[in-house]
């Protein structure tokens, strides 16, 4: 980092490389800081349940460095087979559990940091509250604008005594927001609350992951429940009366730990059994209000069925958390065009109901002229003031997440292109 | 000073290990708000921004010219109990607060001691957690947005009210804990949890320190999980209360396990258990006059940490969350005891005193301050 201060070049921060924002194009050259090679577990501390990692390690690795203690890494991204943590620390992703037990800055507890005039920074813990400014905090979701987190301390909870797996099957899409909306409304504490529409189960039940969501329904509720046995049991109970209350005509339950992982492999390989569909997919990933869940998942039908567009729907139903995915083909420019005027109108929707651009993939460079519809100028500009305290000369990841208005201008020194060509 | 003085009319406050009383203005809107800050930054001075003013044990010795409280600028903004979020003005208490979400079978966390005292905007500004952090982790974790204002009068918003989101910077976690040193709040944005359809307390009595923690200890192993577990001392014993609440299943199941694990638990549920709830979080050290000491740390070195205050200070009652590991005690402040605490890995805060040992604020901290509060007029500490 020290020479690449002296050289003047942009440092583009990266995991696994498995964002879906742009956050770690090098869309303006300079170079690419990849931490999936520190893939240490350094430390796991059952009494004070955390663990020490660098930053390359896989989110599952995690998980399966300290499940023998009987310890988890709550955080769950679809990606999580590959995704390292360093990645989710910049991006402060999400995943289905996180409608219980909230999204990575919730779980970190400390970090190393190296910033772009090559400072190494130890920030938090893993004591649980440092003095000064919360600066994990601060740094979490930054995008890799902030600086590059190579160590990273993770807070673990324990594994529950038990988790029940409820299929509830609705003849409409719309029972199943309407159910789940009611289940926030009534204060039940799942641990994950997913919807699949049935294009969604049409294409998982032809790919590998095929996961047993049957055919006759139109969409499916995906709910876990954990904590104690007695406890589960009775929530699970009420969320069956809710689901029926709601049109479900049936609601299912995972028979035992293989059936229950055949489901949630079903799910999180949704995006990738997308293919059958189509070449391309957009993921789209915008949030909402919880009570406003029906309306804009109705809204996001129609804007795709006006331009003539496939959609499928898997998201995060229990955050509010939207993911409207278009099928579509990019060897097809005109309908490239009308893909993108979709997901523009959709985010135009989820704002104007008071929902935001991103509810776990970030801003990237996807959205990044999109944050003035959140955000005003002066918002936007107090990002801009604290991202120019961690880098004075904005190397780090430029032209990402916050627009580039007028004087506010990214200066860095272009990478010099080698004699006879080359890529950046 | 002069013209501001008499728009700020006779309200005084006083700041620990300050002699002289400084001018407090409490404006009722806003606008007025907006108008005194920019001209307390016109005029250079330095403004230490209060809510009620219960926690000044942080500020000790500010060198302010000027309270600005926000208490006159209450009221809940929006509270939709579908959506689980609650977004309400820096100046409403807390008691208000968890009133209103009530209404809704909502809990409010962070469950801090003596409620109607404390507001909003105050306890997040102090970073302030309840004994319900055990079970659902500090205050900066709950704050989903804010709109605050800057010294050059401006107000701006970081993040949102919805439960999950990362559009842009969380700059309201960089806010959250910045004790009146970067902003003023004006706004906070909060997720709630479900209000308790049961709870239990157990109260166990015990001779030594080492007893109590090995009681809590095993309070602490799955499958149990607490809302709050308290340690204090009463004279030669010491008292340690867990509560348990949830689902009266969850409660049930629970008070089980406490039984099987541990002998000598003194029950009491329903409003019984509501009640001692709440004495003992309001058992909280207040912040008066005297010194007191915040410390953080590891809750498998809480006992180390409470060996080391009791050598200094073996007539003092810390109160102790064991399983979060947090103290809080007053005591007189002595530089030995901060560096050895601090040696353990324990974060010290000093209220009520001046820092014999505080670390002065890094590089990095320096440039945000710079960045956040440009006229540098907010003299708070983080």
């Amino acid at each position: 980092m020290r020479l690449l201060k002296k050289e003047g070049l942009p440092v583009i921060p990266r995991g696994a490389g498995t964002g879906l924002a742009g956050g770690a194009t090098p869309h303006e050259g300079g170079v690419v800081f990849k931490t999936s090679r520190m893939r240490r577990v350094l430390e796991v501390n059952e009494r004070d349940r955390f663990a020490r990692v660098e930053a390359g390690v896989v989110n599952v690795d995690l998980t399966s460095a300290c499940s023998h203690h009987g310890l988890h890494y709550a955080p769950d991204p679809s990606s999580q087979q590959a995704c390292t943590i360093g990645g989710n620390v910049a991006n402060n992703s999400g995943g289905p559990h996180c409608f219980r037990y909230g999204a990575t800055t919730r779980s970190i507890l400390g970090l190393t940091v190296i910033t772009a005039d090559g400072e190494v920074l130890e920030l938090g813990g893993p004591e649980p509250d440092p003095e000064g400014l919360d600066l994990v905090g601060c740094f979490v979701g930054c995008e890799g604008m902030l600086g590059v987190a190579t160590e990273v301390s993770c807070r673990l909870i324990p594994t529950p005594e038990t988790t029940e797996t409820l299929l509830a099957l609705f003849p409409s899409l719309d029972g199943a927001c309407e159910a789940v909306t009611e289940l926030i409304a009534a204060n039940l504490e799942p641990s994950a609350i997913e919807i699949l529409d049935r294009l969604t189960i049409e294409a998982v039940e032809a790919s590998v992951l095929a996961a047993g969501y049957p055919d006759e329904a139109d969409a499916v509720l995906l709910i876990d429940i954990d904590g104690l046995f007695e406890e589960v049991h009775a929530t699970a109970r009420d969320v069956e009366e809710i689901a029926r209350s709601h049109g479900a005509f049936d609601v299912r339950t995972a028979t035992d730990a293989k059936d229950r992982a055949r489901l949630w492999a079903g799910r999180k390989g949704a995006f990738g059994a997308m293919g059958r569909i189509a070449p391309d997919l957009y993921v789209a990933d915008v949030v909402v209000p919880r009570t406003r869940l029906k309306e804009v998942v109705l809204a996001t039908t129609e804007i795709c069925k006006a331009r003539g567009l496939k959609l499928s729907n898997v998201f995060h139903a229990g955050d509010g958390n939207l993911h409207p995915n278009i099928s579509y083909d990019r060897r097809d420019e005109e309908e490239v065009a009308r893909v993108l005027d979709a997901g523009t109108e959709i985010m135009k929707k989820c704002v104007a109901v008071g929902g935001s651009l991103s509810g776990e993939h970030g801003i990237g460079l996807e959205k990044r002229d999109e944050m003035h519809r959140v955000f005003s100028e002066a918002d936007l500009d107090a990002m801009l003031r604290v991202r120019a305290a961690w880098d004075p000369e904005e190397r780090m990841n430029p032209g990402k997440a916050i627009p580039v208005r007028g004087c506010m201008e990214v200066k860095t020194k272009p990478l010099p292109v080698p004699a006879g060509g080359g890529r950046s | 000073m002069s013209a501001l003085a008499e728009r700020l009319g006779p309200l005084r406050g006083q700041l620990p290990g300050r002699d002289a009383e400084l001018p407090l203005a409490a404006p009722e809107s806003e606008a007025a708000l907006v108008e005194l800050i920019q001209e307390a930054s016109a005029g250079g001075l330095k403004v230490l921004p209060i809510g009620n003013g219960t926690r000044l044990g942080g500020v000790f010795g500010a060198p302010a010219d000027l309270l600005v409280s926000t208490r006159a600028i209450s009221g809940v903004v929006a509270y939709e109990p579908g959506d689980g979020t609650v977004t309400a003005l820096a100046g409403t208490t807390m008691s208000d607060l968890a009133g209103a979400v009530a209404a809704g079978g909502h809990r409010l966390t962070p469950d801090v001691p003596r409620p109607r005292e404390a507001t909003l905007g105050g306890v997040i500004a102090d970073g302030l957690s309840g004994g319900d952090r055990l079970r659902f982790g500090p205050t900066r974790h709950h704050v989903l947005g804010m709109r605050v204002l800057s010294s050059d009068g401006e107000i701006t918003k970081t993040g949102g009210r919805l439960v999950k989101n990362v559009t842009g910077f969380e700059l309201h976690r960089l806010y959250a804990g910045s004790g009146g040193s970067l902003c003023l709040i004006l706004e906070a944005s909060l997720r709630l949890f479900a209000a308790p359809a049961a709870r239990a307390c157990a109260t166990f009595t015990c001779s030594s320190l080492e007893a109590a923690l090995d009681i809590a200890e095993r309070l602490s192993a799955p499958p149990l999980e607490p809302t709050a577990v308290y340690l204090s001392r009463k004279e030669s014993s010491w008292s340690l209360i867990a509560t348990l609440d949830g689902r009266s299943e969850r409660v049930e199941r629970e008070r089980a396990l406490v039984e099987e694990r541990t002998q000598g638990a003194a029950w009491c549920e329903g409003a019984d258990a509501d009640a001692l709830y709440t004495t003992v979080r309001d058992e909280a050290p207040r912040e008066t006059e005297a010194s007191a000491l915040r410390i953080s740390v590891r809750p498998s070195r809480v006992q180390q940490a409470l060996h080391l205050l009791l050598r200094h200070s073996p007539n003092s009652a810390p109160y102790v969350h064991p399983l979060a590991g947090t103290v809080e005690v007053i005591t007189d402040v002595d530089r030995a005891l901060c560096v050895e605490l601090r040696a353990l890995g324990a974060s010290v805060r000093v209220r009520g005193a001046a820092d014999p040992g505080a670390a002065s604020a890094g590089a990095l901290e320096g440039r945000l301050k710079g960045a956040v509060d440009p006229h540098g007029i907010f003299c708070g500490e983080a």
